[in-house]
């Protein structure tokens, strides 16, 4: 009788146990039990706006400077935008975002020059930022790519950390646009107080070309190829979710053809030019204009313009240009 | 009032010291027994028997190297992706490269020179062809493949559906010419490659 009871038990557990089973291998099979879901499941954060106040009198919005040397041209054009003090305050944290995606050598063009990063990076310690951080998102091989594009080093040395995955995290921030309505960015955003963009200008297979908002692609995780379906839309919405403080655009060295990936130094046409503003389409369309472009057929500037984030016509007026010698 | 069973202290609800303990051990048994169902569904359901046949990448976003076959000459590469991992080295201009018809490619490093070179596999030589024209311009010189752009840091060339790009580290001073072997020796490694139908 209780050897009956006890192995109508056992089946009885057994049953159980077999249903627990089968409802996670079901749950499993609907993906319900993927962390995947439940990190995209998590309400996306809103990324905060963070354009700087409007300019005084006498600061323009947009400052070109042309020299051999990366630093002083840096300097002339920031110092032209109103100086780092009008973007960076004692204390406050500060994420500096160069392209740093290419296992290349400065001289190839294919990323920031580590000179003009290095320069903004001491800008933001002599306006006493509290932190001082470069990230990206590279698309090669991240410690290799830090090194050989000689930002970790030079960015190191101005005092600044260097951090890029998996050193640092993503989140899903909401970015409310008609092709990326949301998606996984680099945590640092959303917790800095500043963000300078500092891309490198050059040419792009896809979108013509690669400047400030293409840049911001480096800020995302995930997987990049649906983003590139729609390239254009994608970088608009990006440009309409990421609002930098200042932008410095390197022009120190443009890689004319070849692009995103280059490598041959034949592509790469010394400019000796730094661009620094707050309007990210004007600094675009500066930037178009030196790969001999109109701005105007660029689809994604035109989006953005469209949008209320900068003016093409900012970028192509004539530019009185600061020239800070050899 | 209680009840009658609890009275009598029978009955199954109220099980003496060693039902309990037959209790407990008939639990164990199911745990026993269910534990290695539970790991093998959580390993399915982890994805184990896809892993087992589709490796993914490894941390550093680099794709695990495959072995070269046909290239004979050349060491494993560095990366060995399909049209749709493309984006893992050449990111925006994945969409560009899948739209001419690229559905391989393979990227090695070389220490002696120091050089990096990229191969990209098109369905026919016309993408191969206008990827080429793309990088290059119109001006053709002498060289490895069919047609080639050679300088002293760069090596870019075509064999049938197959387009090269080599580049030297402009970081490192390099003998003049000491790139030219390289791009014959890839050349040949890639001959059997240009022949292997899509």
């Amino acid at each position: 009788m209780r050897a009956r009871a006890e192995r109508r038990l056992v089946l009885k557990r057994l049953a159980q146990a077999g249903v627990a089973l089968g409802t996670t291998g079901i749950l499993a099979a609907l993906g319900v039990l993927s962390p995947g879901r439940w990190r995209g499941a998590k309400k996306p954060v809103p990324i905060r706006d963070h354009a700087a106040e409007p300019a005084g009198s006498g600061a323009r919005a947009l400052a070109v400077a042309r020299g051999a040397d990366p630093a002083r041209a840096v300097r002339a054009a920031v110092d032209a935008v109103g100086g780092i003090g009008r973007f960076v305050r004692p204390g406050e944290t500060v994420l500096l975002k160069p392209n740093m995606a290419w296992d290349r050598t400065p001289e190839q063009g294919a990323n920031t020059h580590p000179a003009v990063v290095a320069c903004v990076a001491a800008l933001c310690r002599e306006a006493r930022a509290g932190r001082v951080i470069v990230a990206d998102v590279p698309v090669h091989d991240a410690a290799r790519t830090a090194e050989r594009s000689g930002i970790r080093d030079a960015a190191l040395a101005a005092g600044a950390e260097v951090l890029y995955p998996p050193r640092v995290g993503f989140t899903v921030a909401a970015l409310g646009g008609s092709v990326l309505d949301h998606w996984e960015i680099l945590s640092l955003v959303l917790e800095a107080d500043r963000v300078i963009n500092l891309p490198v200008v050059k040419d792009h297979a896809l979108s013509g070309l690669t400047c400030g908002l293409k840049n911001w692609y480096g800020l995302l995780g995930g997987t990049r190829a649906r983003l590139h379906q729609d390239i254009h839309l994608s970088i608009a919405d990006l440009g309409a979710a990421v609002r930098p403080t200042l932008t410095v655009a390197d022009a120190t060295r443009v890689m004319v053809r070849g692009g995103p990936t280059g490598g041959r130094l034949e592509d790469v046409v010394i400019m000796n030019a730094v661009a620094a503003g707050t309007d990210p389409v004007a600094i675009d369309a500066w930037g178009a204009t030196l790969l001999h472009m109109d701005p105007s057929d660029v689809p994604y500037l035109v989006l953005a313009e469209g949008r209320g984030l900068g003016s093409i016509r900012a970028g192509t007026q004539r530019l009185e240009e600061i020239h800070v010698g050899a | 009032m209680l009840a009658p069973s609890m009275v009598a202290g029978k009955g199954p609800r109220f099980a003496s010291g060693k039902t309990r303990l037959s209790r407990v051990g008939v639990l164990l048994q199911a745990l026993l027994l269910a534990a290695p169902l539970a790991g093998l569904a959580a390993w399915i359901a982890r994805g184990g028997f896809a892993r087992t046949h589709t490796p993914g990448p490894p941390p550093s976003g680099e794709s695990v190297p495959s072995p070269a076959g046909p290239l004979t000459g050349l060491p494993p590469p560095l990366a060995d992706l399909p049209a749709a991992r493309l984006e893992e080295r050449v990111d925006g201009a994945a969409e560009y490269l899948r739209r001419e018809g690229c559905r391989r490619l393979l990227a090695w490093r070389f220490e002696d020179p120091p050089a990096d070179l990229e191969v990209l596999v098109f369905d026919g030589p016309e993408g191969a062809r206008a990827v080429l024209a793309r990088d290059a311009g119109p001006e053709r010189t002498a060289g490895p493949g069919e047609e080639a752009a050679v300088s002293e840091q760069s090596i870019l060339f075509r064999r049938g559906p197959v387009y090269a790009r080599l580049f030297a580290d402009p970081s490192t001073v390099i003998r003049s010419g000491s790139l030219e072997p390289v791009g014959e020796r890839v050349d040949r490694a890639l001959r059997s490659l240009a022949e292997t139908r899509p």
